[in-house]
């Protein structure tokens, strides 16, 4: 008859379904009843905010709006933050994707939430854009001619006819660039603000952060708000409580299972190198 | 001539856009590069066209023949075609169009895409062992930072959050910047070595 495994082992093989329903559970338990577990705020964060706070009021903005519909729930949540932001300075947004041909879909939808508060017209203070493909080399077209890549916004509105891209020359023109993406600032940062120097801020998700901190240290981009943890502190920071607030307590207690699973596989792992059977 | 002037065409046009960074002549700066930006774009959506035709001849082959799985490729097609049909006929702003996409695209993309936290930490749990004094300085950096980043690592211990936002912006930002510089070198080459013609491999032929 086989032996019952001994307590070390099974702390090093829980079930894997018995984990993914404790984080069911822990995800679901803080959404229906929010513990409200405040966040620091990071260095990267308070920089983009201040970035953004420091353009003067009414000032163009360009906004890269890489949103898909995989991203879209971690991403949002500070894009909404920004729009309030910039919306509560009256500045004029253009926004783009080269990345991804459903973001435009969620630009227009964030713009409609947050845009009727502030009595927003679309053509005048917001536009948004259609998908280009080409990827870099779209970027660096937009650098160099705007009006040429999108010479319709969009819902196939001519855009020479807008007064808010009347407005615009070139890219010296927007007195800063964000970036709302699933993926680094790099190409941005290449085709964009070293090219022509506008600054920028961007908006990732939490996978890519680590690798735009190097962008963030350098000086090439002036702030990053890093997925959902980025955007309740930006919430934070703007005193406005939004999704990311409520949603930070189920990352906080998903955090904290991790940690006390690693701690529960180590313990069991020294065990078994310790009993008397040496291990299995 | 077949690979003579594929490598003339890729000589002319990457070197008029590098000559545009660097010269401050208007036919480079300005005329060349610009129209060949917009060239560029151009062409890339035409990549998209032959990606949706590429994707219908595999399924299209895979249904008439009742291959593996053939009827997820009839729901692709008729998605893909339905959906793309819904937006020409009546626009992407259109109600239709919007309720299909926020109600289908967008709960089932997320949904996979969510379903990677219970793969992160499922996975974290069975390899975070403390095998040697490498794993543990990995392990003991990633619980310092997955707690410093949420608000229970914060109130169990406030230093938590300055400890995470210095880890990610000295050691984790000099790790990252090598890794990209050595990108961007290996970048500059592979672009000189196509500009040049001495890399063949885009144009079917060994370098």
């Amino acid at each position: 008859m086989e032996s019952k495994p001994d307590l070390p082992y099974r702390l090093q093989n829980i079930d894997t379904r018995i984990i993914h329903a404790l984080i069911l559970i822990l995800i679901l338990l803080p959404l229906l009843r929010p513990i409200g577990l405040p966040v620091q705020i990071s260095a990267g964060t308070r920089a983009a905010y201040n970035a953004i706070e420091a353009i003067p009021a009414g000032s163009l903005v360009l906004w890269a709006y890489e949103m898909n519909a995989a991203n879209e729930p971690e991403l949002m949540p500070a894009a909404i933050a920004w729009f309030h932001h910039l919306m509560r300075k009256r500045c004029k947004i253009v926004a783009f994707s080269i990345y991804s041909e459903e973001a435009p879909i969620f630009a227009q939808k964030a713009f409609e939430t947050v845009g009727k508060e502030y009595n927003y017209v679309y053509g005048e203070e917001f536009v948004v854009m259609p998908f280009r493909a080409g990827m870099e080399t779209a970027v660096a077209a937009i650098g160099r001619d705007i009006h040429g890549v999108f010479p319709t916004d969009f819902f196939g509105n001519r855009t020479d006819t807008m007064p808010l891209m009347q407005e615009i020359k070139g890219l010296s023109d927007f007195a800063i660039l964000l970036k709302t993406s699933g993926w680094g600032p790099d190409v941005f940062v290449r085709q964009m603000v070293t090219v022509y120097g506008i600054p920028m801020v961007a908006n990732c998700t939490g996978i890519v952060a680590p690798g735009a901190m190097a962008y963030l240290s350098a000086g090439q981009i002036q702030g990053l708000v890093g997925a959902l943890t980025g955007a309740a502190e930006y919430e934070q920071l703007l005193r406005r409580p939004g999704t990311a607030a409520a949603m930070m307590d189920a990352q906080s207690t998903t955090h904290m299972l991790t940690v006390i699973l690693v701690l529960l596989g180590n313990v069991g792992f020294y065990a078994s190198r310790r009993g008397p059977k040496g291990g299995r | 001539m077949r690979k003579e002037i594929p490598i003339a065409v890729s000589f002319l046009a990457g070197a008029s856009i590098v000559l545009g960074f660097f010269l401050n002549v208007p036919f480079f700066k300005v005329t060349a590069s610009r129209q060949l930006l917009n060239w560029a774009v151009i062409v890339a959506a035409f990549a998209l066209a032959l990606g949706a035709g590429n994707l219908t001849r595999i399924h299209v082959t895979n249904a008439a023949k009742r291959g593996k799985h053939w009827p997820y490729s009839i729901i692709l097609l008729v998605c893909l075609y339905g959906y793309l049909g819904l937006g020409l006929w009546r626009g992407a702003s259109d109600s239709i169009y919007q309720w299909w996409f926020n109600g289908a695209l967008v709960p089932g993309n997320s949904t996979v895409f969510s379903l990677n936290g219970f793969f992160i930490i499922s996975a974290a749990y069975r390899t975070w062992r403390l095998r040697n004094w490498r794993a543990a300085l990995l392990v003991g950096t990633a619980i310092l930072v997955v707690l410093g980043r949420v608000g229970i690592g914060q109130a169990m211990w406030p230093a938590l959050g300055p400890i995470s936002d210095w880890i990610m912006t000295y050691p984790n930002a000099a790790g990252m910047r090598g890794i990209m510089i050595g990108a961007a070198l290996g970048t500059i080459s592979l672009g000189l070595r196509i500009i040049l013609g001495i890399e063949r491999g885009h144009l079917g032929v060994e370098s």
